[in-house]
Formats: structure tokens, C-alpha cells, sequence
């Protein structure tokens, strides 16, 4: 009787359980993006936003809360509840703005659940109207003549961090310019006034393609494989440089590891729809598929550069 | 002419239905959200962004654009009534629209300023349609050095619109440059100021700051004093509407100026109309034979800005649409929209979108048009808000100033900056110390230090270097000249002054 | 009239303090650098010196000449600083058709003219007007009513 009785217990438990996983979202969801409306990020949570409202059942709300390079929506999302019902979409920006942020309102290891990483994406290496070379070797036989200028979207901007490691890496004689954002960047290398600019594909490939820029190399040990004719910094004898953008989905810390897979399942589905992939190949980008566990050590490890680097070279003083 | 040509096109494109309802809509949408102070063209573009993915791209864009001048045209109204500023480029029309209002010559005001808007968004577009490329190409050869000369030129031309004492408008400037300091140090990433704040690194939003400054401020010092009664019914009806032609003979050469200027500096990419505003009004004071009259309702001083503003508004979508550099938040959420429909912006647009690109410019025409016929009728309305009991209207006001704060980026923080910065705009009312200089230090103060530190790391440490740059050379000296010229005008003032003390008068 | 103009003197003693406040402080905490490597420091420094040497500048001749008084109305700071601080507190703990409400009546109490049934009538006319601007005709992501509790 006991053991019947036990049993209808265990098992009702367990349904409930599993019927608590299986519905979730048990209400609206709140992405929020830390960037302008508009800006690339958003462009990318949007459509998918309208995907998982599909998967779900439930309205997936997108909300902007921009500002200090995405650490003020990044500190407001590690303030809400675990339960998965607030999600936050962001770039590498999330791994280098703590770097030089002083006065950090959240601890980005442990409020921090790396869930999925959504896109990927190696840096390019672009040149500008004053730059001869057309490739990587090339560029660093004319620094070595005529110092260079390594024009960024603003300090601590993964631009920025990229920039340096490679004035590290290839012993460039250059300096790091600060623009406002990747377009006054971008204007500022096809009028002559700096030379390279650092940045995803999805940001630099539109003026390659419209021949304003040089795309010189990619930063990676080997070809990447949607761009076959930029050569590679590996290439060059480079290395050091090997490090790739992206963009991701996190959420507070300590959430439910069995709810974070789930997550993960879901957003890579999201991703493969009709919609994401064009989107994706629009900007020269691949899809991530890395488990949470495998992202999350990624995460780290980038953190970890960075604090370093920054250390090394003086970045944010 | 191929341009004919080109327009043909683009017509084509503009007046299908669907393109006129939506270039309708967005310019309907956009007067009205211009008259609410507080609420932007920024905060009424992002609202409605995420329904630009439901739409065609073209219509999305046609009423985008719509939203963003139409702001511009009813911005003025609540400047000009209120003294409360629709949208922060419309402080400017504070000066001397609402003193013209005070003299219960509001419907005028109203009047010339639509004219105004609808002139200088004329001459924006005449310039967009023919010099779009030719533009984006020479405003790539604007480095650093080059923006700092022009802001530099900004700033010293441009101190001396108040009428206050000139250590008061030069303090004010100073304070304004300071303020703007609060923030992410744009060369270095260090916080200035920010005192562990997360919401300071920003800095002070403009729109919160002008907000409190201006309309808090404004409402402060008007509660609880005694208010003369501003109009009758009678400046509501349409004869008195109408300017006089002394009015009309004031405003034309200013009106071109003003678009000029707005057209030459909004086609720069990264600077935005409010620059452009500011140097239109201290130009035309400089000019003006009459200075003293500005800022107690002289029409050029609201003419000039206002072609300025709308003129400025056109020719910001060169840099945007030519280069894919938005020149403001405001043309950045444009770019946003047609990349979501897969369109990137650049020198090829013109050749491989055509119709997008001349339909958009002919849109443009057709949104002035519309919002010529829509406002002037709209005028009467307005003026008639004046009639309703300033008790009633300025808790609306309040609630319309905190929203609009909080809408730009979700953050309460905006609207306590709002709250503080209306405290400064009264005691500054309090201490007759003028509030536009404080703004313009604001905006081009850090422009002008972000420039020069990019100039001289381009330049390696050498300054000589930077000034002998020709068009920075240039514009420098021009900014020199402009200096000793004030310097050497404030001493002959002040000799003079003693000179009549020191004589017996003679009884004039 | 007061024998001595006391607006400009306090007024260019606040900016003067301002100023040297802002100066030091900058002094004290960022990398000045050089002239042609700025650090973050320089510009608030050489700034806060100007301002306060033009806060001297207004205040000192302000010692020898005869001024109007300024007139400080309390009672509508004090309100308004309450009306907008609710709005603040308000609008994203319970959303923003109580904000509204409540800054609205509140507004009101700056001066005497407005009966308080007219201040509450005043409220709901401005909460209805705002949610059918904003939530219903331009979709904000408010909550429109959002108790959390």
C-alpha cells in the first residue's frame, strides 16, 4: 500500500517537475538588449524574438536599456530572477567592457549564466584609403615605414582590445584612434585619416564589398570559410590574434542548469528558421553551436584575456 | 536631364497609396509628437521602429523620414508658446518666438515658422537631389582637425547669442562645456564625475538636461507669479495671423541664410541639426545692423534658425544614406531600418536602389508639402491653448517632460536629471544668467575636446601640424578674426561708454 | 533695490565655487597629461579655473553696485520636486498610469487656484490621454499597471 502509495507520489513529483520545465515560459519573456533601437544587436534580437514568440506560446518582449557599452542593460539583467523569464542578448562587448569598468555593479562570473551562443563571427582586419598593401603581410611591411593609425569604435570597445592585441602580437609600430561607434570609424579610414578598423564581419564586409575598404585579413589561424579570398593573420605568421566575435544569450546567475539547456535548444532552433539564416549570411556569419557548459568556458576565458590585456598594455587609464 | 529623370522616377514611387499614406501618416504622427515637449523625434522613431518590419521597406522609410521632420515643424509650437522647447534643436526658437508671443504676436510667429520650415526643408532637398554624392565624397575629407576648427568656429561665433552681459553668456558657455564633461571620457573610457553611477556614465542626455533646463526651469519661475495675460481670442483669428510685409521683407535673406547653413552642416556626418540652429541664430545676430533686437522677438532671429533646423533635417540623410554614417541617435534608427530590410546604405544605393533613393527624396517634397497645408490651419488651434488656464496646463506639461525623459532609454535616472537640472534652470532665471550659451557649451564643448585630442594623436603631438592643415587653418584664422574683432568691439564699447562720463552732457 | 547686487555676487560666488570644486576634484582623481596628450583630467581642470575666474568677474563689480532682489517661491519648488520624484519612483515600480495620476494631482498643489476636485478630474484626464498616446497608439513597453508586490 505504502510503496503504491510512494510511487504515485514520486511520480506525480516528477510530472510536476517535468511539467514545470516543460512550461516554460510560463508567462512573457523580457529580452533585454543593452544597445540602442536600431542598432545591429537589435536588429538581431528582434526577428528572433518574433521566432521564439512562435516556439513558446508566450509574448517575447524586447526592451532597450542602452548605455555605458552595454553594462547598464548587462547589470539590470543579472538583478532579475533566475527563472529564465529575463534573458539578455549581447556581444563580446560583455567579456571586455568589465575589463575597464571600474566600479562594476555585478560579478561577471557568478552573476552571470552563459546560455547560448548565438552567432559567430572572426574579426576582419580592414584598411583604409591610405593604406597600398592588400593583404596582412603586405600591411605589416608598410607599418613598419609608415606608422599606422588603428582607428576604433571607442575605448574598451572589442575593437579596441583587438586592435592592441595585434599591435602586441605583430610588434606594430601604431597607435589606437578613438572614434565614436564603427561609422565615424569606417568614414574616417575611406577619407584617409585612419588606417585599419577592427571589427565583425557583419559590421566591415558592406564597405568591402562596395570597395571602399581593404579587407585584410581575417583575424584566425586559418581561412575563414565564408570569405576564401581574405587571407588570414595565421597566414602571416601572426598568432596571438585568434580570438572570434559573437553574439550570445545570458541570463542571471545561478539558473537551473536542466533550464539553461533548454534554452539553448530553443534559441538554436530560433536560429535555423528561414529568417535567421538569411540574416546570417547577409553578414557573413555562422551560427554557433556550442552546448552552455562549452560557451560558458569561452566566456570566461575571454574575460580573462582581456583583464589581462587591458593590464598589459595600459588600456583605461 | 537625367535628373528630370530621376525625379520622374521617384515620383512614381511617392505617390502610390501605400506610399502616400504612410508619408501621410509619419508626418501627421510626427507634428504631433513634435508639439508635446519633451517627447522627441528620437523617442517617437523608436517607439514605432519595431512596426517598420511589418512594412515595405520604402514605405517604412517614407514615414520614418516623416516622423523625423515633421517633429521639427511642430517642435516650434510649444518654443514658441510655452518657452518650452518641443524638441531639444527648438531651443533656439525660444529666444524669440515666445517673446513675439508675449506680444501677442503668436500666430505670426507660428505662421513665419512654418513658411520657414517648409522653405528651408525645400532647400535641403534641392540640395540633397543635386549634390548628394559630390557632398558624401567631400565630407570624407573632413578629418579631426577639421571638426575642430568648425566646432572651435561654432563655439566662439556663436557666444555671444544671449543678451545678457557677455562674462555672464561666455560664463555660461564655460559651465555648459563643463557640465558635458559628466560621462565616459570619449578618448580614454575613464568615468569623469560619475561618482560610481552606472546611469552618469552616459553623461547628462541632452534632451533630459534641455528638458529641465528650459521647460522645468520655465514652469518654476511661471507657477505661482503673477501672469499677465498673454492673448485674446482676437490673435486667434487668421488675418492677424498673417505677417506684415515689414515682416516678410526681415525674414528672406535670413531664410536663406539659415539654409544654407543648416544645409552645409547637417550634410556633415556626425553633427547634428542642434549645431546647426545655434550657428544660424549667432550668425544672423552678428549680421543684423539691429543686434539688441534679438531675443525680444525679432523675426530673423526666428526665421534663420528654423530654415536652419529643417534644412539641416533634409541633408542629414546625405551622410546616411550615401555613406552609411548617421549623423545623429535619430539617422542611426534609420540605418537601422533599412538594414533590417537587407539595404545597405552606401555610394552604390544611388545606383543599385534607385527608386528607393529618389522615391525617398520626392517623398520628402511631398511630406513638406503636407505638413505646410497641415499646419497652418493647426495654428489657430494652438494658439487657442494658450487660452486654457496656465494651472491647468502645466501639471500636462510636467507629466509630458517626465515621460518623454524616462522614453529615451527606459532609465528613472533620466527623469532626475530632468528634476536637477530644473533647479539649475531656475536659479540660473533667478541669477539672470542665460540658459541657450549653457546649451551650446553643452553640445560643442565636448566636440570641440574630443576632436582636437583625436586631431593631435593624428598629429603625433605636433599642433603646428594641425593648424597648417588648409581647411583647418583656415577655419581656425576665420575664428580668430571673429575673436579680436568681438575683443577689439567690447573695448571701443567700453572707451566710448567712459567717454560720455567723462564729458558734461550736452543735453541731447 | 539693495545697496549692493547681491543676485550677481551670490551668483558668480556659486560659479566661482563651482568651478574650483570641479577643477580640484578633477585634479585630484584623473591623469591631467600634456597638452598634446590630453588625459581625462585637463579639460574639467582648465574649465572649472575659467569658470571661476569669470564667477570673480561677475561677482566683484557686483560689490560696488546696487541690485534687485531675486524672489525665491518655495512652496512650488518643493511640490515639484515631489511630483516629479513620485514619477520617477512610480514609473517602472507601478507602472505608468498611476505615474501619471499622482504627479499630476500633485502638480497641482504648487499654487491655490486649483480645487482639489478639479486636480483629480486634471489626473484622469492625463492618464487617459497618455495611455492612448503612449501605450495604445505608440506601443511603449510600459507597463501600463504593474504591481510587483
Amino acid at each position: 500500500m505504502r510503496t503504491i502509495f510512494g510511487a504515485t507520489l514520486a511520480a506525480t513529483l516528477s510530472a510536476t517537475v517535468a511539467f514545470a520545465q516543460d512550461s516554460f515560459p510560463s508567462g512573457p519573456v523580457t529580452i533585454i538588449v543593452p544597445y540602442g533601437t536600431g542598432g545591429s544587436t537589435d536588429t538581431t534580437a528582434r526577428p528572433l524574438a518574433i521566432e521564439l514568440e512562435e516556439i513558446w506560446g508566450q509574448p517575447v518582449i524586447i526592451e532597450n536599456k542602452p548605455g555605458a557599452g552595454s553594462m547598464i542593460g548587462t547589470t539590470e539583467m543579472t538583478q532579475a530572477e533566475p527563472d529564465g523569464h529575463t534573458l539578455l542578448i549581447n556581444t563580446a562587448a560583455i567579456s571586455t567592457a568589465p575589463a575597464i569598468q571600474s566600479d562594476l555593479q555585478y560579478d561577471p562570473e557568478t552573476d552571470v549564466t552563459p546560455i547560448s551562443l548565438l552567432i559567430t563571427s572572426p574579426y576582419v582586419l580592414v584598411g583604409g584609403a591610405k593604406v597600398e598593401s592588400t593583404d596582412f603581410a603586405g600591411f605589416i611591411e608598410e607599418a613598419q615605414e609608415r606608422p599606422m593609425f588603428m582607428a576604433t569604435a571607442g575605448p574598451g570597445s572589442s575593437g579596441h582590445f583587438m586592435s592592441e592585441l595585434v599591435i602586441e602580437a605583430a610588434d606594430l609600430p601604431a597607435d589606437v584612434i578613438h572614434f565614436s561607434g564603427g561609422g565615424e570609424s569606417m568614414t574616417n579610414l575611406m577619407g584617409g585619416h585612419a588606417d585599419t578598423y577592427i571589427s565583425t564581419t557583419a559590421s566591415v564586409m558592406p564597405y568591402v564589398n562596395d570597395g571602399r575598404a581593404k579587407a585584410l585579413a581575417v583575424l584566425a589561424p586559418e581561412r575563414f570559410e565564408l570569405l576564401p579570398d581574405v587571407p588570414s593573420s595565421g597566414e602571416a605568421g601572426v598568432t596571438g590574434v585568434d580570438i572570434n566575435g559573437w553574439v550570445a544569450v545570458f541570463g542571471p546567475g545561478g539558473m537551473d542548469p536542466a533550464l539553461v539547456e533548454q534554452i539553448n535548444d530553443d534559441f538554436a532552433t530560433a536560429m535555423a528558421s528561414e529568417r535567421m539564416t538569411e540574416q546570417l549570411e547577409q553578414n557573413f556569419a555562422v551560427a554557433g553551436d556550442l552546448s552552455p557548459a562549452e560557451f560558458r568556458e569561452i566566456y570566461l576565458r575571454d574575460l580573462n584575456t582581456w583583464e589581462d590585456l587591458a593590464a598589459t598594455r595600459g588600456i583605461g587609464q | 536631364m537625367e535628373l528630370l529623370a530621376n525625379f520622374a522616377l521617384g515620383l512614381e514611387t511617392a505617390v502610390t497609396p501605400t506610399n502616400l499614406f504612410f508619408c501621410f501618416a509619419g508626418v501627421f504622427l510626427g507634428t504631433f509628437v513634435g508639439v508635446i515637449p519633451g517627447v522627441g523625434p528620437l523617442a517617437a522613431i523608436s517607439m514605432l521602429f519595431p512596426i517598420t518590419f511589418y512594412l515595405e521597406p520604402t514605405a517604412a522609410l517614407i514615414m520614418l523620414a516623416g516622423i523625423y521632420y515633421g517633429t521639427t515643424y511642430g517642435g516650434s509650437t510649444a518654443s514658441i508658446l510655452l518657452n518650452i522647447p518641443g524638441a531639444t534643436s527648438s531651443a533656439v526658437t525660444c529666444l524669440d518666438g515666445y517673446p513675439m508671443a508675449k506680444q501677442g504676436r503668436a500666430g505670426v510667429a507660428l505662421f513665419m515658422t512654418t513658411i520657414a520650415s517648409f522653405v528651408g526643408g525645400s532647400f535641403g532637398i534641392i540640395i540633397l537631389s543635386l549634390f548628394s554624392p559630390l557632398i558624401a565624397e567631400y565630407a570624407l575629407t573632413f578629418g579631426p582637425a577639421e571638426y575642430f576648427s568648425l566646432m572651435v568656429l561654432g563655439l566662439i561665433a556663436a557666444s555671444t547669442i544671449a543678451n545678457a552681459s557677455p562674462s555672464k553668456g561666455l560664463a555660461m558657455v564655460v559651465f555648459g562645456m563643463l557640465i558635458a564633461t559628466v560621462g565616459t571620457d570619449s578618448q580614454s573610457g575613464v568615468g569623469r564625475f560619475t561618482f560610481g553611477s552606472m546611469s552618469l556614465l552616459e553623461g547628462f542626455g541632452i534632451s533630459a538636461m534641455a528638458m529641465g533646463l528650459f521647460g522645468v526651469g520655465e514652469i518654476l519661475s511661471s507657477v505661482g507669479a503673477t501672469r499677465d495675460a498673454k492673448i485674446d481670442s482676437s490673435s486667434a483669428k487668421l488675418l492677424n495671423m498673417l505677417p506684415t510685409k515689414d515682416d516678410w521683407r526681415r525674414s528672406w535673406a535670413p531664410g536663406l541664410r539659415g539654409s544654407s547653413i543648416g544645409s552645409f552642416i547637417g550634410a556633415l556626418p556626425g553633427t547634428g541639426p542642434s549645431i546647426a540652429v545655434f550657428m544660424a541664430y549667432a550668425v544672423e545676430k552678428r549680421i543684423s545692423k539691429t543686434p539688441e533686437r534679438f531675443g525680444t522677438g525679432a523675426i530673423e532671429g526666428l526665421v534663420a534658425p528654423e530654415t536652419a533646423n529643417n534644412a539641416a533635417d533634409q541633408t542629414a540623410f546625405i551622410p546616411t544614406l550615401t555613406l552609411g554614417i548617421p549623423g545623429s541617435a535619430t539617422m542611426a534608427l534609420m540605418l537601422g531600418a533599412l538594414m533590417i530590410h537587407g539595404i545597405q546604405p552606401g555610394p552604390t544605393l544611388i545606383v543599385e536602389q534607385p527608386s528607393l533613393f529618389w522615391g525617398l527624396i520626392m517623398s520628402f517634397w511631398i511630406g513638406n508639402l503636407l505638413l505646410l497645408v497641415l499646419n497652418l490651419p493647426l495654428i489657430g488651434l494652438w494658439v487657442r491653448l494658450l487660452l486654457i488656464p496656465y494651472h491647468y496646463l502645466y501639471p500636462a506639461i510636467l507629466v509630458f517632460l517626465c515621460i518623454g525623459a524616462y522614453s529615451v532609454r527606459a532609465n528613472p535616472a533620466d527623469v532626475l536629471i530632468v528634476l536637477g537640472f530644473g533647479f539649475v534652470g531656475y536659479a540660473m532665471r533667478l541669477a539672470d544668467l542665460p540658459a541657450a550659451p549653457l546649451l551650446l557649451g553643452f553640445v560643442l564643448g565636448p566636440l570641440v575636446e574630443m576632436q582636437f585630442r583625436r586631431s593631435m594623436v593624428l598629429a603625433r603631438g605636433d599642433v603646428i601640424d594641425v593648424i597648417s592643415r588648409p581647411i583647418a587653418g583656415t577655419v581656425l584664422a576665420i575664428s580668430l578674426a571673429i575673436l579680436v574683432w568681438t575683443l577689439v568691439g567690447a573695448i571701443v564699447r567700453y572707451c566710448h561708454g567712459r567717454k560720455d562720463l567723462n564729458e558734461p552732457s550736452t543735453g541731447k | 533695490m539693495l545697496d549692493r547686487d547681491y543676485r550677481d555676487i551670490v551668483s558668480g560666488l556659486g560659479l566661482t565655487l563651482t568651478g574650483s570644486a570641479a577643477a580640484l576634484y578633477a585634479l585630484s582623481e584623473y591623469n591631467i597629461g600634456t597638452f598634446s596628450r590630453m588625459g581625462p583630467g585637463m579639460m574639467p581642470v582648465s574649465l572649472g579655473i575659467i569658470l571661476a575666474v569669470f564667477g570673480l568677474v561677475i561677482a566683484i563689480p557686483a560689490l560696488s553696485r546696487r541690485g534687485e532682489a531675486a524672489q525665491l517661491k518655495l512652496r512650488p519648488i518643493v511640490v515639484m520636486s515631489i511630483s516629479i520624484l513620485s514619477f520617477a519612483l512610480m514609473i517602472e515600480k507601478v507602472g505608468i498610469v498611476p505615474a501619471v495620476f499622482f504627479t499630476t494631482v500633485i502638480a497641482t498643489f504648487s499654487e491655490t487656484q486649483v480645487p482639489f476636485a478639479k486636480a483629480l478630474m486634471l489626473g484622469a484626464g492625463m492618464t487617459l490621454l497618455t495611455w492612448s498616446i503612449f501605450i495604445l497608439g505608440l506601443g511603449l513597453p510600459i507597463a501600463s499597471f504593474d504591481w510587483s508586490f
